[in-house]
């Protein structure tokens, strides 16, 4: 039995190489024989063919990454980084900003999923210890990454541009803040992935889902703060602030308003769910996009509405939705890591390594103390932190305007945060999976429970 | 893609929900009136968002959705030739064969040469340098019948099913007959407008079917739940639909190739593949008639004459076929035979689309738009003509 195993395994490895190898060589004929020149990554159809390729790669590479006990999401985010312009180059730049596309709608769709796991009665067991985790995690994670760049950039810069005590506190403030961020998309991906069900996974997602909105808000006063730090001449602006809050709520609002729909065609026509799924997602990519919405919240909150007030039927929702998930989270992580910059990081990688082992420290004692004082079990004090690693889009995104706001020394560190976001990137899911394990929450070890 | 196209395929989606509360307050019995009924909303809701409509889609939106036809077309290919069975092919009687093969090419001669009538009559408006491919083509998409339709019809009226079994054969391999055809013509229309006949394209869409079929196969053998297989098949149906595009060949025959390669070869894993197609079949359906009604030109007059022209002789065209296929069961009805073989499915609008997309121009569009105008009245018509003759299988 066991030989035939081994035989069967033998045959499948040698199958999916061969299979590697095909469609390696039809890409690699396509590209450098039949078009040679005229290849720009632009065109759709040269779209669609690395669409299919990133696809299929990131299939292999996601059961790679399981036989070896790591999540999927890993294999997907490395096979994007195998193949993306930092290191083979097979999909160019203009490639993958067409494919960016696909990030807002895949992004919905994980919010959804996430909304749809947060059920009221256990977020009313869990109120206690969530509370404290977020206020905890969040705040030693700001204080220490806040304080480690103010100690260091006396003696060490930590980048040119920055010239003096005002300018380096503003760059200490925004990385305390991107500190706080987690990535709820990591995480509902690798509990979907795992099938995790406990107070850890619950404690976890919920955590990363109220970090994240709370940091959209934060970031918006840590910005404002750092303008006046930057320029003494600069105010206090308010309504940047009442902007990011009415941001957050008015997504929040139209997520409830979409459920409220959603929910009632899930009761009364309860048909053609993919297509409908997938419209919502792309309509709330768009909102997201013109209207300066969170796609993210949306979703969130329409999810939960369906999970928790649209009736009995929420299982067509549900079978909708896992349908998609795959494809779009491989599609997604796929993408994201034929984006990450391996060159910057390589630039700066101990500075990035000391900043990431600061907020992994912080995280950890934040996690520690809040489950204490929340009462939550062990293991949430154990492995709970491993959760809260992981960093992905929003970070990203506020980076970004960072790197708009402050034309001096934006740039530098906005390059910084994408080289710690990247290690987070990596290491977060893995990390994730590791402590869901460890917790006895995922299927697998149920299973040999 | 732009803004407003991603407006416009959530508003499909959105609009979904209009529909399908519209269809539950008609009054009707059947599982049928609500499919007629959602396949034609999807048409509305095409139409509405293309430029003929509400102008949401304008050119450069459309000509971004051709990386989705193609995948989408890719997925009708696979899912047409993974039907394909060497077993029943063998088991079939040469006699259906003959009748088979001879239904579609009195389909086809009737269509090309009424067609090429007004053609001749109306030299001013038919001035495209690839007529006779175009008139082909006409008569290939006016061939091709939709074998669950024939199901569908049979079990809704309860005809016997030796009808049911009959008609979906005949209809099967009328249909690889005009699949054939259809290999031949893309050898045509890629010649830019020479008319020769070029062994190329063939060459291409036959390795690269082979390709398609043969990793879908390596990967598939040690598949584990559906949506790893779904993820698995979009790659795979994705990837070679792109290489098909970039090489100009129709990513449908590719597509359909090594759907029918793979059923041929590997018929152990031809229904767990066929099941993880088929689960996205409607959506995929859907899709794809919306992506087509959203090029069809509602304004052009000349669509409704041609429509017309269509149906009317396509029904004359199925009228003398399918008084043909009733020599395979002697206590036929009167209109069943036309009846049965008058509703069409995705294969007509493939191949049109396929056509339109190596040659694409004024009548390409609109054979487009006929043809998917056609699929709602032809499924109406054969609905009407087989209540008319009759309601239960207990007829002769």
């Amino acid at each position: 039995m066991a030989q035939q195993d081994k035989t069967m395994r033998g045959r499948m490895v040698l199958q999916h190489i061969l299979a590697m190898v095909v469609i390696t060589a039809v890409l690699y004929v396509i590209r450098y024989h039949v078009m040679g020149s005229e290849y720009t990554g632009r065109s759709y159809t040269e779209t669609t063919l690395l669409l299919g390729f990133v696809l299929i790669v990131a299939y292999m590479a996601g059961i790679v990454a399981a036989h070896f006990g790591l999540p999927r999401i890993t294999g997907y985010l490395f096979s994007g980084i195998l193949f993306g312009p930092s290191l083979f180059g097979f999909a160019t730049h203009e490639t993958v900003n067409q494919l960016k596309v696909i990030d807002g709608m895949a992004v919905a769709l994980i919010a959804l999923t996430a909304g749809g796991e947060i059920k009221l009665d256990s977020l009313k067991h869990i109120r206690k210890p969530l509370t404290w985790i977020v206020a905890a995690t969040m705040l030693l994670s700001f204080l220490g990454v806040t304080a480690l760049v103010l100690i260091i950039s006396r003696w060490f810069p930590l980048f040119s541009g920055p010239e003096n005590f005002g300018q380096w506190t503003a760059v200490a403030i925004l990385l305390g803040t991107i500190a706080m961020a987690s990535s709820p998309t990591v995480v509902i991906a690798v509990i979907s992935e795992t099938k995790a069900k406990g107070e850890v996974s619950e404690l976890i997602l919920g955590t990363t889902v109220i970090k994240d909105m709370a940091v959209v808000i934060l970031f918006a006063i840590a910005l404002s703060l750092a303008l006046i730090f930057n320029d003494p001449e600069a105010t206090f602006d308010f309504m940047k602030i009442a902007g990011a809050i009415g941001e957050v709520a008015l997504s929040l609002l139209i997520g409830l308003v979409l459920g409220w729909l959603l929910g009632l065609y899930i009761n009364r026509v309860g048909r053609e769910m993919v297509l409908v799924v997938l419209g919502l997602c792309l309509l709330v990519a768009e909102i997201g996009l013109n209207y300066h919405l969170e796609p993210l919240s949306i979703c969130l909150a329409a999810g939960f509405y369906i999970e928790n007030f649209s009736g009995t039927k929420g299982d067509v929702f549900i079978a909708a939705m896992k349908k998609l998930s795959l494809p779009v989270f491989a599609l997604f992580f796929c993408v994201i890591g034929l984006e990450l910059d391996l060159r910057s990081l390589a630039s700066i990688w101990i500075i990035t390594l000391v900043l990431v082992a600061m907020r992994a420290v912080m995280v950890l004692l934040g996690t520690i103390a809040g489950s204490k004082i929340g009462n939550a079990g062990n293991f949430m004090q154990q492995y709970g932190w491993l959760g809260f690693i992981s960093q992905a889009g929003v970070s990203i995104g506020l980076a970004v305007t960072i790197g708009r706001t402050f034309p001096d020394w934006g740039a530098q560190l906005e390059t910084l945060i994408i080289s710690m976001v990247t290690v987070h990137e990596i290491i977060g899911p893995i990390l994730l999976k590791f402590a869901l394990d460890r917790s006895g929450e995922t299927e697998a070890v149920t299973r040999k429970q | 893609m732009e803004t407003s196209l991603l407006i416009g395929l959530a508003l499909i989606a959105l609009l979904v929900f209009l529909v399908h509360y519209l269809i539950r307050r008609t009054r009707g019995d059947s599982i049928y009136r609500q499919l007629w009924f959602s396949t034609a909303i999807f048409i509305l809701v095409g139409v509405s968002i293309g430029p003929s409509g509400l102008h949401l889609l304008d050119i450069k939106d459309i000509n971004s959705l051709s990386p989705l036809t193609d995948i989408l077309l890719g997925w009708i290919g696979w899912l047409i030739g993974i039907e394909w069975s060497r077993k029943l092919f063998s088991l079939i009687p040469v006699k259906y064969w003959l009748i088979g093969t001879m239904e579609n090419i009195l389909s086809i001669v009737v269509v090309m040469t009424v067609f090429g009538g007004l053609a001749y009559l109306f030299k001013d408006l038919f001035s495209d340098p690839l007529m006779p491919e175009f008139l082909f083509l006409v008569g290939l998409c006016a061939s091709v019948t939709s074998p669950r339709s024939i199901i569908t019809l049979t079990h809704r009226f309860s005809l016997p099913r030796e009808v049911a079994r009959n008609f979906a054969v005949i209809a099967h391999l009328g249909n690889l007959v005009a699949i054939f055809f259809t290999y031949m013509l893309i050898s045509f229309l890629g010649s830019a407008h020479q008319g020769v006949f070029r062994l190329l394209p063939i060459a291409i869409v036959l390795v690269l079917g082979i390709l398609e079929a043969l990793v879908m196969n390596w990967l598939f053998v040690y598949r584990r739940d559906t949506p790893e297989s779904m993820l698995m098949v979009i790659g795979i149906v994705t990837f070679f639909a792109g290489a098909a595009a970039i090489l100009q060949v129709p990513p449908f025959l590719a597509a359909l190739m090594g759907g029918g390669f793979f059923a041929l070869n590997y018929p152990k894993r031809q229904h767990q593949l066929m099941s993880v197609l088929q689960s996205s079949e409607r959506p995929i359906y859907l899709m794809f008639v919306t992506m087509a009604a959203v090029l069809m030109p509602v304004h052009e007059p000349m669509l409704y004459i041609t429509l017309l022209a269509f149906i009317t002789i396509r029904l004359v065209a199925k009228f003398i076929s399918g008084s043909l296929v009733k020599r395979t069961y002697s206590k036929l009805r009167k209109w069943w035979g036309t009846g049965l073989f008058l509703p069409q499915g995705a294969l007509a609008v493939a191949i049109a689309l396929s056509a339109y997309q190596l040659n694409p121009g004024y009548w390409y569009d609109i054979l487009v738009a006929v043809v998917v105008l056609g699929l709602l009245i032809n499924e109406l018509l054969g609905y009407l003509l087989i209540k008319s003759g009759g309601n239960n299988g207990a007829a002769g």
